[in-house]
């Protein structure tokens, strides 16, 4: 879960010790991209490990879509390189196409043909991959196989695209923006069937705006902003690491504000008194000295919770407000 | 191959329509033909020139909009990131067309021949090349049209003084002749009226057409 190692001079890093004995699916060294006069992508770097999950995070014009394109094989960098499966585009290009499945945006299939003409299209291209009912009970389409793309729901829509990825029995799979558009109910169950291919090993690359969406897939998350890596890890540490922790004790006699004030790792004291609200740098070097300030006060702990920033929290705060 | 093959006919083939209006397209042009043979034009010399126009029509309109379309719903794109090679997408849309122009060309000679008593022309055996030259053309005349409003603009823009060259609408001027002569439209209707020479000229536009819409093809 910890295999992934990014390394941005700017970044925000919580990533931990880099683990390097899984092997790497993607690497990525100083990869730029510009549109016209416009930086998409500036210098990035970024490592995955084989069978891992890695969010791309950031307000419209972050340079998720552009990275992705990249990736894909879709777009050259203006500079860099970018190594798939320990090859690269201009070197092994048939090979990797073989190897790798995406979810692009807004593709919109043949309304006329059926799902299931569909998927044996996209089949057909492959060497080798699942059958195509095996397939399509993969995405819960084995019932509407038989229809016609054009009376398909949104979710289903994008089941169906996930469906044309897997085809080929991809190593990586790249999905830009797999649930925008989806109602909670598709959406979920979308990430269901991404969970179900990661468990089958494949390693995945994803794009979204949705922070839940990448708390619930992803193992390490890449936020990005105007084009640069602002911030990297795990959904749960970034978040730890992103913003003050936020607790809330209820005691049987009050505490004195300065007493409160004056104790380690308090940023801020919100309230005091017998319920008490307090920001802090770091919980662990806070209770223990408040736990004996409530001893030497005579109170007993009546109720105590935390609160840590999300992900939305360092989001917002990383990317000037997630406006572009 | 076969899939993609097999997918461009079923998406063709099940809009409603289709088939009938892309049959139906030949049989105006008989229509034409013998309105043209009343006023005393000669309808052996016709034929291959209207048989030229109607396929000519049909190719880039046919393939021209197929193309936008497929284009605008972002399938090229998702194509490109499968292994299928790129000349077989394109292949795909001609290689339909040749078979729907050859059932168009038929549809319109046994019109002409039962209808008109007019003979089968002596170059009928190159509707196949015909029709490739003419996809060909109407893939690189969308080649980098990035929507449907300048497709239109495009095929308008080609499609006339191509149709004109042929003479079977209007007269060519003399100073003319030699350079209409070598249009696509005008060889091919010298291809169908048994002209070796036309065939070679019509191999030249296919192989040069053919070159542009895959060098500048625009995928998205």
């Amino acid at each position: 879960m910890t295999a992934l190692a990014i390394h941005a001079a700017s970044a925000t890093s919580v990533a931990g010790p880099v683990v390097r004995a899984v092997p790497l699916a993607i690497r990525v060294r100083s990869l730029s991209a510009r549109h016209g006069d416009q930086v998409a992508v500036d210098r990035l770097d970024m490592e995955v490990a084989a069978g891992a999950c890695v969010g791309l995070l950031g307000p419209n014009g972050a340079g998720k879509t552009t990275t992705l394109e990249i990736l894909e094989g879709l777009r050259r960098p203006t500079s860099g390189l970018v190594e798939l499966l320990g090859t690269t585009w201009q070197l092994d290009p048939a090979g990797l196409r073989r190897r790798t499945g995406a979810v692009l945006q807004e593709t919109r299939f043949q309304d006329r043909l059926t799902v299931a003409e569909t998927v044996r299209l996209f089949r057909s291209f492959y060497p080798s991959g699942p059958a195509v009912d095996d397939l399509l009970r993969l995405v819960d389409l084995a019932g509407d196989a038989g229809r016609r793309v054009g009376a398909l729901s949104g979710g289903q829509r994008q089941r169906l695209a996930i469906a044309t990825a897997v085809v080929g029995d991809p190593e990586i799979l790249f999905l830009d923006e797999p649930t925008v558009g989806l109602d909670p109910i598709s959406r979920k169950r979308l990430w269901g069937l991404i969970g179900e291919l990661r468990r089958r090993g494949a390693t995945i690359v994803l794009s979204t705006h949705y922070l839940a969406e990448a708390e619930a897939l992803c193992d390490r998350v890449l936020i990005l902003d105007r084009g640069r890596l602002v911030a990297e890890g795990a959904p749960r540490e970034l978040g730890r690491a992103g913003g003050p922790v936020t607790i809330e004790l209820r005691v049987s006699r009050p505490l004195a504000r300065a007493a409160l004030e004056r104790m380690p790792a308090v940023r801020r004291v919100l309230a005091d008194g017998a319920e008490c609200s307090l920001e802090l740098e770091s919980l662990h070097a806070f209770l223990p000295a408040l736990l004996a300030l409530i001893e030497r006060s005579g109170a007993i702990l009546l109720d105590i919770s935390t609160e840590h920033a999300s992900l939305e929290d360092v989001f917002v705060r990383l990317t000037d407000g997630g406006e572009s | 191959m076969i899939e993609l093959m097999a997918a461009r006919w079923r998406v063709f083939y099940r809009e409603p329509g289709a088939l009938v209006w892309s049959l139906a397209f030949p049989l105006l042009a008989g229509g034409a033909l013998a309105a043209l043979t009343a006023s005393g034009r000669d309808p052996a010399r016709l034929v291959p020139a209207l048989l030229a126009s109607s396929l000519f029509m049909s190719a880039m309109w046919g393939i021209g909009w197929a193309v936008v379309q497929t284009r605008s719903r972002g399938l090229f794109r998702r194509l490109l990131v499968t292994p299928v090679p790129r000349w077989q997408i394109l292949a795909s849309f001609a290689v339909q067309r040749i078979c729907l122009s050859c059932a168009e060309a038929l549809l319109l000679v046994s019109f002409a021949r039962v209808a008109l008593g007019v003979p089968v022309p002596v170059g009928l055996a190159a509707v196949p090349l015909v029709a490739a030259a003419f996809s060909a053309l109407a893939l690189a005349a969308v080649a980098t049209s990035p929507g449907v409003e300048s497709a239109i603009g495009r095929l308008n823009a080609i499609t006339l003084p191509l149709l004109a060259a042929t003479g079977a609408i209007v007269p060519v001027p003399d100073a003319l002749a030699s350079a209409a002569a070598a249009t696509p439209v005008a060889l091919a209707a010298s291809a169908l009226a048994g002209s070796f020479a036309a065939c070679a000229g019509l191999l030249a536009w296919t192989a040069a057409a053919s070159v542009y819409a895959i060098s500048r093809f625009r995928w998205d």
